[in-house]
């Protein structure tokens, strides 16, 4: 731990290229750094703040909610990825800028900036990349880098911003930057949970707590454990029976991280998804195939988990995961 | 062709311009091999091997579980991934020896950390279904345990069962502990074997029996790939290319670090170059400086000299125009004043007297006879005796009278405050006896006589030349007297001068208008009473002042220089009368004709005597030309080549006023002369004094010794013949035989005298000829 405050993992030079990396060291830093002071959990409290450019961040705020970003002018990130709505929108899934639903079930954008790696294949380092590929993905942007340059270089407010926060102005890794700079503000720290984790122990009722224990029994905190509750590692989609022949009409979406690595391993592999908010993000799983938490709690017990719950115990667990809602700071 | 040298500062300017450059060069090649780059980069690989030492370390913590998360591990990923980036961009910024061999070296450990990352993403998708597969399984083996207790009727089978599923569980914990291939498969025969008994037995229990199964089975298959993917990612050889990339760079920095200290040796030689030829600068400003400083002295010093030189050259131009005043106002020779100051003087007491009423007096002083002293022992000897004559009136006259020279040897002497006139006689006096003195000069004596004159001031008058015409008067009054003699002037002296002059003026014409004519004076000859000769004699009948004495004229016409053509006109008139007289039959008479010390002087003196004989036809034999002694002893040798000459040319030589100089009788008996003449004072006091008797009688026997004729002059009287005739003078000449006759009245005398000869011998006592004028 005391190796993450060496300068080195702390010095990101302001103006330079900020990498996703170097972000998510600096955020896991200071998650590390936090977590020191809670009991020794497997699940660790959000941080209370992210420090982020605010110019950059209110840029970023505004491309987030730009459609220009997108091909045609239609959707933008935001039209997914609604704060209101867990930080994505409820739906399986989602539209893109041509009505066209996406391959897979939106994430949510809170607390994205605190996952190990993003989409659920994991294929991107970070939220630049992942940025990148969802404006140029032609289902769900459909731009190219170019037009969305073009387009923000004429906007004179954004050609200001930037030319005050950016030291080379407008350009396509400033834009990825600044709204990926805009989601590290969006983290939902002081969930009742979270308070629990840092010693109030009063913020969870007896139930919640019990629902904690069950999790914890039952080995769900075996993937969904670290700060996010998941988000930090991969799994494979069915380990104690075969999920997608259960559910049917397997699609290439369902084969997952060997998309990424063309390893046998790794099919049907995802990137574990975060619990935090997850009583707001419904549906579930990467084909939002769950609508219910009880039921995304069912089949996980019954596909990853290989056990059987009573029903008392799944509410309790259900009861306690949503405990882990936050509260969403969207600030610098 | 040779090269000119170049300067030395050229030189140093092109070494220092390389070296610089070099100095530059040199800098720049250390600023790529930076030692802190180097220790970063160094320090960076050492971070990054600790953070993936920390990074497995986390897999084992996760492992054995000590972490109840992974978030240490993605941390750690994330915190190595930016390290070798930032590692990665470092070494990239920094241009190496051998680039390629860092970038494959980088792109190796990026591999390496690709296949740890992959290989430790696998460990905890295994890890967390082992970790959930051991928690449960104790729980469901014993869930299966009691659905087989809840069985009404306990078989043997379902015994079995329960036996085999508390070795599953026994050998599964095992497995997970010390994993053996025997665990293996003794808990794999356990699962086969309840996989075939699966059908018999009842519902419940073959349910449970499945949970525990594929747990075991999880089990097995989890901790198999735990256990292999542990000992893979030890394999990942992280540590071994960060390490292979630390030595590249140690190597590399050896390599730059021998660079660097062979540039330090470069620089050093440089360095030592620079400050050699920084010195050799401060050396070359210091001799420079010193060389200027020698040059200012040098200057300081020639200046100081060239002001002494300034200083003495003034003082020399001083001394100089001092002399120049000297010259100016002061006699060369004998440093007295000469005339410019001695009329300054004069008129200075003149004024004084003028105011004061003093009596003042102006005294000029003349050698006697310094002309011949100069003329005869040189002007050497003349020099000598105007600085003794100088020196001795300084002696003999006070400070405040002023002596000056005006020239020549004529002296004036201012004198001042005189009570009486008498007194300035008295000092006239002492100076005549001061310079009488004897004076020995360049080995030989002396005798020196002056003639002074002195006038006294009038009273009122300012006339300084005037007072000097009347010392000048009085002096030649003083000559006039005899020489040896002082004189007073008297206003009447002034009127002779007048005369002087004027009779000067008529001097020059007198020849021109035939005022000149002759007389002869017989010369009688003792033993034959016969007239011998006669001499000629020169009288001036001056129409504006009658006749006039030879003695008033002659010295006059000597000394104006008259006397030459005179001379030559006496002579040639003589000659020609001489001539007629042979022509008229008369018997060979002598002619004597006085030549003058000029006309000795003269050096056409023979040539003109022997063109007169020529002319004139009179034989050089009758001729007899008469000098005076002084004359013939001014200058001895320089006269004897004449007087030979006219030797040569027949004539005959006569000394006249015989007794009156300075003869010696050596240079008497050289010279070619073959008469004496006896000074008429001789035979004139010869009567009264029988000294001068005797040192008559003397001379004739004197010269009579010398085989010379003896003339005596001046005799008056028969007694002087008489006692002549007993001194058996030769011949006598003056009043008591003839006056000078006028040429006819000679002739009569001299046909007279032929037929009287006898008698005239014969007869005893004067013999009185009455003359014909």
């Amino acid at each position: 731990v005391s190796n993450a405050l060496k300068p080195s993992a702390w010095s990101v030079p302001r103006g330079s290229r900020l990498t996703a990396k170097a972000a998510l060291s600096l955020l896991l830093a200071v998650a590390a750094t936090v977590s020191a002071a809670p009991i020794d959990e497997p699940i660790q409290p959000i941080p209370l703040t992210l420090k982020q450019d605010p110019a950059r961040a209110d840029i970023g705020a505004r491309l987030f909610r730009d459609p220009r970003l997108s091909g045609n002018g239609r959707v933008s990130c935001a039209s997914c990825h609604d704060l209101k709505k867990g930080g994505a929108d409820g739906l399986a899934r989602s539209p893109g800028l041509n009505g066209a639903p996406t391959s897979v079930n939106t994430p949510s954008v809170l607390n994205a900036a605190l996952n190990f790696r993003q989409f659920w294949d994991g294929r991107a380092d970070s939220l630049e990349a992942q940025v990148d590929q969802v404006v140029q993905n032609p289902i769900e942007m459909g731009s190219a880098w170019s037009d969305v340059v073009r387009k923000v270089s004429q906007d004179p407010a954004y050609r200001s911003a930037f030319a005050s926060a950016y030291r080379d102005g407008v350009t396509k890794a400033n834009i990825q930057n600044a709204i990926a700079t805009y989601e590290r503000t969006l983290i939902t720290p002081n969930s009742r949970f979270d308070r629990y984790l840092r010693g109030d122990l009063g913020a969870l009722s007896a139930v919640e707590k019990a629902g904690y224990a069950k999790f914890k029994q039952y080995g769900c905190v075996a993937c969904h454990q670290g700060v996010t509750v998941g988000g930090n590692m991969f799994q494979k989609f069915g380990v104690m029976a075969a999920y997608f022949d259960k559910r049917g009409s397997p699609t290439a979406d369902d084969l997952g991280r060997i998309q990424v690595t063309r390893d046998d391993r790794d099919k049907n592999v995802f990137k574990v998804p975060s619990l935090r908010n997850v009583a707001l993000t419904a549906p579930y799983f990467h084909d939002g195939s769950a609508k219910t938490l009880e039921a995304a709690v069912d089949v996980m017990f019954r596909f990853q988990l290989g056990r059987i719950a009573s029903n008392e115990d799944k509410e309790a667990i259900v009861t306690f995961l949503h405990t882990l809602t936050g509260e969403l700071v969207e600030r610098p | 062709m040779k090269l000119a040298r170049p300067s030395p500062w050229v030189v140093m300017a092109v070494v220092a311009v390389v070296s610089t450059m070099a100095l530059l060069f040199l800098f720049a090649q250390g600023q790529r091999h930076s030692e802190s780059s180097y220790l970063k980069n160094v320090t960076l690989l050492r971070h990054l091997k600790q953070l993936d030492a920390q990074w497995e370390l986390s897999v084992l913590r996760s492992k054995i579980g000590i972490d109840s998360h992974y978030d240490p591990l993605a941390d750690s990923l994330v915190k190595v991934s930016a390290l070798f980036d930032e590692a990665e961009s470092a070494l990239r910024v920094q241009e190496h020896d051998e680039p390629d061999g860092l970038v494959s070296a980088g792109a190796s450990l990026r591999e390496a950390f690709a296949q740890r990352t992959t290989l430790i993403e696998r460990f905890k998708s295994a890890n967390a279904l082992l970790r959930n597969s051991l928690m449960f399984l104790p729980t469901a083996t014993e869930e299966a345990r009691q659905a087989i207790g809840d069985q009404e009727r306990p078989t043997p089978l379902l015994g079995r069962v329960s036996t085999d599923l508390n070795n599953l569980l026994l050998g599964s914990t095992l497995y997970s502990q010390n994993a053996s291939r025997e665990k293996v498969t003794e808990v794999q025969a356990i699962l086969d074997r309840l996989a075939a008994n699966r059908s018999l037995l009842p519902q419940g229990v073959g349910e449970r029996l499945d949970i525990v199964s594929i747990h075991v089975a999880t089990i097995l298959r989890e901790q198999a790939a735990v256990n292999g993917l542990l000992g893979d990612i030890a394999q990942v050889p992280t540590a071994a290319r960060i390490d292979g990339i630390s030595n590249a760079l140690s190597a590399e920095q050896q390599g730059a670090t021998m660079k660097v200290r062979r540039q330090r040796e470069h620089l050093l030689a440089l360095s030592t170059l620079l400050v050699g030829l920084l010195l050799y600068a401060a050396l070359r400003l210091v001799r420079g400086h010193r060389m200027l400083r020698d040059s200012r002295d040098k200057l300081l010093e020639y200046g100081h000299s060239l002001e002494h030189k300034v200083a003495d050259r003034v003082a020399a131009l001083r001394q100089s125009e001092a002399r120049m005043t000297q010259l100016a106002q002061y006699d060369s020779l004998t440093g007295l004043p000469n005339r410019n100051l001695f009329s300054d003087r004069l008129a200075q007491a003149m004024a004084r007297a003028n105011r004061d009423g003093h009596l003042m007096a102006l005294m000029f002083v003349d050698l006697d006879h310094f002309k011949q002293i100069n003329d005869s022992l040189g002007h050497v000897v003349g020099d000598g005796v105007l600085k003794a004559v100088a020196q001795r009136l300084r002696e003999s006259l006070r400070d405040s009278d002023t002596i000056a020279r005006l020239g020549g040897d004529e002296f004036t002497i201012i004198v001042e405050g005189l009570s009486e006139a008498g007194n300035a006689v008295q000092l006239a006096a002492k100076i005549r006896e001061v310079l009488a003195r004897p004076l020995m000069l360049d080995g030989r004596e002396l005798v020196l006589s002056a003639s002074v004159g002195v006038a006294l001031h009038v009273r009122g008058s300012d006339d300084g030349d005037a007072l000097l015409q009347a010392a000048d008067i009085a002096m030649y009054r003083a000559k006039q007297n005899g020489r040896n003699a002082h004189a007073m002037f008297a206003p009447e002296m002034a009127v002779q001068i007048s005369e002087r002059a004027n009779m000067v003026n008529l001097l020059r014409h007198a020849l021109d208008r035939g005022e000149f004519e002759l007389h002869y004076q017989p010369k009688l000859e003792l033993d034959t009473g016969r007239v011998a000769g006669v001499e000629a004699l020169l009288r001036w009948n001056s129409k504006e002042l009658g006749p006039v004495s030879p003695a008033r004229f002659v010295p006059l016409a000597e000394e104006m220089g008259l006397i030459v053509p005179i001379g030559d006109w006496a002579l040639r008139t003589a000659c020609r009368q001489g001539r007629a007289w042979q022509l008229e039959g008369l018997p060979p008479l002598t002619m004597a004709v006085n030549l003058s010390p000029r006309q000795l002087r003269d050096a056409t003196l023979v040539d003109g005597i022997s063109g007169t004989l020529r002319e004139t036809g009179f034989s050089p034999r009758l001729l007899e030309l008469e000098l005076t002694e002084g004359v013939i002893m001014e200058d001895v040798k320089g006269n004897i080549d004449t007087l030979i000459a006219i030797r040569r040319l027949g004539a005959s030589l006569a000394i006249d006023d015989f007794g009156t100089g300075y003869s010696s009788l050596a240079y008497l008996a050289r010279l070619p002369i073959q008469t004496l003449k006896i000074d008429r004072a001789f035979v004139v006091s010869m009567l009264e004094d029988t000294n001068t008797m005797t040192l008559v009688s003397t001379m004739v026997t004197l010269a009579h010794s010398l085989s010379l004729k003896v003339v005596a002059e001046g005799v008056e009287t028969a007694e002087q013949q008489r006692l002549l005739r007993q001194m058996h003078c030769d011949q006598i000449q003056g009043y008591h035989f003839s006056r000078p006759l006028a040429a006819d009245a000679v002739a009569a005398l001299i046909r007279q005298n032929a037929g009287s000869a006898a008698a005239v011998l014969h007869r005893s006592g004067a013999l009185t000829l009455v003359g014909s004028a």
